[in-house]
């Protein structure tokens, strides 16, 4: 088991336990990839889970507009904007819960899911202010529980593990009243470390092999449970919104591709004015500017930071605890050495770590924005 | 992004520095009693006396700022250096030529160290040697060469031997590492493994020549005070923690070896000065062997 640390954090930032919803917005933005290829025409009458090009779905029912430059966290081209008809019109109109078959389970989930003897389900948040994951389990727990007892039905799984923060006491008292009925599910409650939510680090520290573990983020899970259960395709998601700028950090249940200038103006009360928007936690993210900034399916979190002066960078002490506490073992005070980096760049986890522990406070981050040219 | 304004360890080279001082703080007290209250008490030297380990502390700190705002550098890590080599120089130092060696040792040696990678802090106490030989080369304080007290081998290791002002006691020094190695940024593995050689080596030394210098120098705390406090430098010492334990060895062995023929007080200086030459080889070396 790699060692793995607790991140410092600022304990006045304190997500709210109840959920916002932004499920109506006027339009959506559906990323369209180089390689997609549209299956729309503008003035086109979408439905919810129509496909509207090779990879994706309209998340709400209504009108194609056209082709418009956005952004987002996908590196998407263009984004295909929809108006909103407010009918929520779905293909698949299943609401009741419906029985699925193994097939259909393999194809949502893994298809190794056979083979494998253990199944996880991971709702740990690494990030710091981050709790989207957490939420996914919060809300669905009770057909998470529903729907882990059926896959064990179909695959005979040795072990099925929920794996949640031994922090979020919610989930805890959730699950303790729900497991007696549910004798084969395990639940673990793991210490506050940062990076126990990636697969890896997660399997390590259960002791599980990664050969027979299938793990599932409670995000995808609540996804799968939407095909699976519901027959419904997946229109919404939850964001954490959260950061020291702001009065309110909360979760919000909202469609996917809605801008999330719409969702700030809503639903966002700041309480300061010179502020960072960060897409994707403060350890791994970046920051973003939120003029056209598309709520996209990978996106989990928006961070809204006090704008605060950089520290500046000193000389390298050379004391090696960005070694000490970089879980691949790297040594990233040697990434100035083009050779070593270009041979390391594949294994770092891009993590943060290094940057974090630094006592000179070098941006090792600095690396790759070279070699991705952010 | 850079995301350290917001998210980042609790300490950083600021603790560092402060757990530098605080590691000093029980050898400098230490040297008052040792070369001020416990000498005026037995009526060795008069009550001015008693003052001169704080006028070298002063002095040095004075000297430290002044090279710092010259350099354009950090003012507490200047500080930290001179009050360092205070703390390792003979109590017989002249103290009008000190103040001026020390800020021309620290001064160039700095600039030098900038453009080639090497121990100046190390290079600049060997410098300071130079004020030794105005008067005569020795570090025996009044009591010590009237031969006054007698003592054991307890209180050899508490600190009543002869050294440096603040360098004598082995015990106070065991306090300053474990206060120095409980600082996660603290290069550790240096002083642990100088040590460790040293003692290994003069161990071997001894059985084969039964001079018993060599054992005599295992309890002497200059040595250990170079590796705990100068050998660990801040920036000029191997970056990898293979570097560190290759440099702390050879600084050791050195160290050991240099024992036979050269003075106690200065051997780890010049040990780890010579050594500190070697650092772009240890790291070149180490980043070629990650590379594979």
């Amino acid at each position: 088991m790699q060692k793995l640390i607790e991140l410092k954090k600022d304990e006045s930032v304190l997500v709210s336990s109840i959920p916002e919803k932004y499920l109506k917005p006027d339009y959506v933005y559906i990323p369209i990839k180089k390689e997609d290829k549209l299956l729309v025409n503008p003035h086109e009458k979408v439905k919810i889970g129509s496909d509207v090009s090779t990879t994706s779905i309209s998340p709400i029912s209504g009108i194609v507009k056209s082709l418009k430059k956005m952004s987002s966290f996908d590196d998407a081209l263009y984004y295909l904007e929809i108006e909103n008809d407010f009918e929520e019109q779905r293909i698949k109109e299943g609401t009741k819960k419906r029985k699925f078959l193994p097939e259909e389970a393999l194809k949502v989930l893994s298809s190794e899911l056979k083979n494998k003897k253990n199944l996880v389900l991971n709702a740990i948040d690494d990030e710091l202010y981050v709790v989207t994951e957490n939420f996914y389990l919060f809300l669905y727990y009770d057909v998470f529980l529903e729907l882990l007892d059926d896959l064990d039905n179909m695959f005979h799984l040795e072990h099925i593990i929920v794996c949640v923060k031994s922090n979020s006491s919610e989930n805890i008292s959730n699950l303790m009243s729900d497991l007696g009925m549910y004798p084969h599910i395990e639940l673990k409650m793991l210490p506050n470390l940062y990076l126990l939510g990636k697969t890896e680090f997660l399997l390590s520290y259960l002791g599980l092999n990664e050969e027979n573990t299938v793990v599932v983020k409670a995000s995808t899970f609540y996804d799968a449970y939407n095909t699976l259960k519901r027959d419904r395709c997946p229109s919404d998601k939850l964001i954490t919104i959260s950061g020291n700028a702001i009065k309110n950090p909360m979760v919000i249940q909202c469609k996917i591709g809605v801008l999330l200038k719409d969702i700030l103006n809503e639903l966002i009360e700041f309480k300061e004015k010179d502020v960072l928007f960060i897409a994707g936690g403060l350890m791994q993210g970046k920051i973003i500017d939120i003029a056209n900034f598309v709520v996209t399916s990978y996106l989990d979190s928006i961070l809204i930071m006090k704008k605060e002066e950089a520290k500046v960078s000193l000389n390298c002490l050379k004391c090696g605890a960005c070694h000490d506490v970089c879980p691949k073992g790297l040594y990233p005070n040697l990434f100035s050495d083009p050779h070593y980096f270009e041979q390391k760049k594949n294994i770092c986890l891009k993590c943060g770590l290094c940057s974090y522990i630094c006592p000179v406070y070098i941006n090792f981050n600095k690396y790759w924005r070279k070699d991705n040219n952010e | 992004m850079n995301n350290i304004p917001y998210v980042h360890y609790s300490k950083d080279k600021n603790s560092l520095l402060k757990t530098y001082f605080i590691a000093l703080i029980p050898l400098i007290l230490f040297s008052f009693y040792k070369n001020g209250i416990m000498l005026y008490q037995n009526s060795f030297i008069s009550f001015l006396d008693l003052l001169i380990p704080l006028y070298f502390y002063l002095i040095s700190i004075g000297v430290g700022f002044l090279v710092s705002y010259l350099n354009k550098e950090n003012k507490w890590e200047y500080i930290l250096y001179s009050l360092i080599i205070a703390c390792s120089i003979s109590i017989n130092t002249n103290k009008i030529i000190y103040p001026i060696l020390l800020f021309i040792a620290l001064f160039t040696t700095s600039y030098l160290a900038k453009k080639h990678d090497f121990n100046f802090l190390a290079s600049s106490r060997i410098l300071i040697i130079l004020t030794l030989f105005i008067g005569s080369y020795s570090y025996l304080n009044v009591a010590e060469k009237l031969n006054a007290f007698n003592y054991d081998i307890f209180d050899l290791f508490f600190g009543y031997q002869v050294s440096g002002i603040a360098t004598s006691s082995l015990f106070f020094l065991s306090i300053s590492a474990i206060i120095l190695f409980m600082c996660r940024f603290y290069k550790k593995l240096i002083p642990l493994m100088a040590s460790l050689s040293f003692l290994i080596i003069s161990l071997i030394l001894y059985f084969l020549t039964k001079e018993t210098n060599f054992l005599s120098s295992l309890l002497n705390g200059s040595i250990y005070f170079g590796f705990l406090f100068v050998a660990s430098d801040l920036t000029h010492s191997p970056a990898t923690k293979t570097g560190m334990i290759i440099y702390g060895l050879l600084i050791g062995v050195l160290t050991a070896i240099f024992g036979i023929f050269l003075p106690i007080y200065e051997i780890s200086y010049i040990s780890i000065f010579l050594i500190s030459f070697l650092i772009p080889l240890i790291d070149k070396i180490i980043v070629k062997k990650f590379k594979k």
